[in-house]
């Protein structure tokens, strides 16, 4: 069985990385080919079947969206669906709104014109299955402050 | 760094070190929990204490880590003991029961700090750029000082000094074509 998982996960993380910048929501290719859609199609319905396994553990949620974190892509939202509903399976409702406040964060300077875009595409889900946005936890600003070791003197 | 959490599933062992609660629903549902062999138990516990690691992290190492690069760390934040227990429990059910405040407080049993607080902006350039005016301003008060009060006049400036350094160069033949000395005619001794 760890073999299957380690293979599968291996599979996964074929992906290189990629120097384009996203110029669109959802999967640049993974691999250099003629077929730039094909394997973005692909990519995503890998992720998405990652997620959607139904026997997945806390573990290869984690892994896989740290993974998905670290490409030069925003994730689509059918992979992000996915992912909410595999933190329902695991019975963790902070990290669906970890991971969403991630995604929110890798929007970067074009976060006014995607993120609108993936709520509407996700609120559905959200609303199925009680997972509270960024906004409604009042997480897009700061709520707590943290003091930097560097500003504590003699303590 | 030799150390790193793993994946143990499907590996029989003799003891199995399993950092969970005692409840016999949490067992059954929870599919959050690592397997930790008792030779790293000494290795990752006593930093992290009762904690739980729930994933690899950044790089496999048993850290909490606020990195906008790694959304989910490997280790909770906070222990499961006491109230945050009793809300992991009620973390099983619908979580349209739950609170904005439980929300909020299982969010900071799991993590530190939110994505807007740790990459939020600090202000540290305006100390930078106070800083580094102020050794300018020391630095140019210094030189305007040690310029009235230490220097001795620059001897080099007078008509004088000026005068025998031009005789000199004519005397040196300094400059032939383009210089000094093709403005002076050396037969008739005088400028051109």
């Amino acid at each position: 069985m760890l073999r299957s998982v380690a293979s599968r996960c291996g599979s996964l993380m074929i992906a290189a990385t990629r120097s384009r910048v996203p110029q669109h929501i959802g999967a640049t290719s993974v691999r250099m080919s003629s077929h730039g859609a094909a394997d973005a199609e692909e990519f995503d319905t890998r992720y998405e079947a990652y997620f959607n396994k139904p026997d997945i553990d806390g573990w290869e949620v984690r892994k896989a969206m740290n993974d998905l974190h670290g490409m030069d892509l925003i994730p689509e939202p059918k992979i992000l669906i996915a992912a909410m509903k595999a933190c329902r399976r695991i019975n963790d409702h902070s990290l669906a709104v970890r991971y969403l406040e991630a995604v929110k964060d890798k929007c970067a300077t074009e976060e006014h014109k995607i993120w609108p875009f993936i709520m509407q595409e996700i609120q559905p889900t959200l609303k199925e299955l009680g997972i509270s946005s960024v906004e409604e936890m009042g997480y897009d600003k700061p709520e707590l402050a943290l003091k930097s070791v560097y500003d504590m003197h003699d303590e | 760094m030799s150390m790193q959490i793993v994946r143990k599933l499907g590996r029989p062992a003799p003891q199995m070190l399993r950092l969970l609660s005692t409840s016999a629903a949490r067992k059954e549902a929870d599919t959050r929990s690592a397997l930790v062999y008792p030779e790293e138990k000494n290795h990752f516990y006593p930093r992290i204490g009762d904690r739980k690691i729930v994933g690899y992290g950044r790089n496999g190492q048993a850290d909490y880590e606020d990195v906008r690069d790694y959304p989910c760390p490997a280790v909770q934040f906070q222990e499961d003991k006491g109230a945050i227990l009793a809300l992991r429990e009620k973390e099983l059910g619908d979580w349209s029961a739950l609170t904005l405040d439980e929300k909020k407080t299982l969010y900071r049993a799991s993590f530190c700090s939110t994505y807007s607080e740790f990459t939020a902006k600090t202000g540290e350039w305006k100390s930078i750029l106070a800083a580094v005016f102020t050794v300018g301003t020391l630095t140019a008060l210094f030189t305007l000082f040690t310029h009235k009060y230490v220097y001795l006049p620059c001897r080099t400036s007078t008509e004088e000094w000026q005068a025998d350094r031009i005789r000199m160069a004519i005397a040196e033949r300094d400059g032939p074509v383009h210089g000094v000395s093709s403005y002076y005619d050396f037969e008739k001794k005088q400028w051109k």
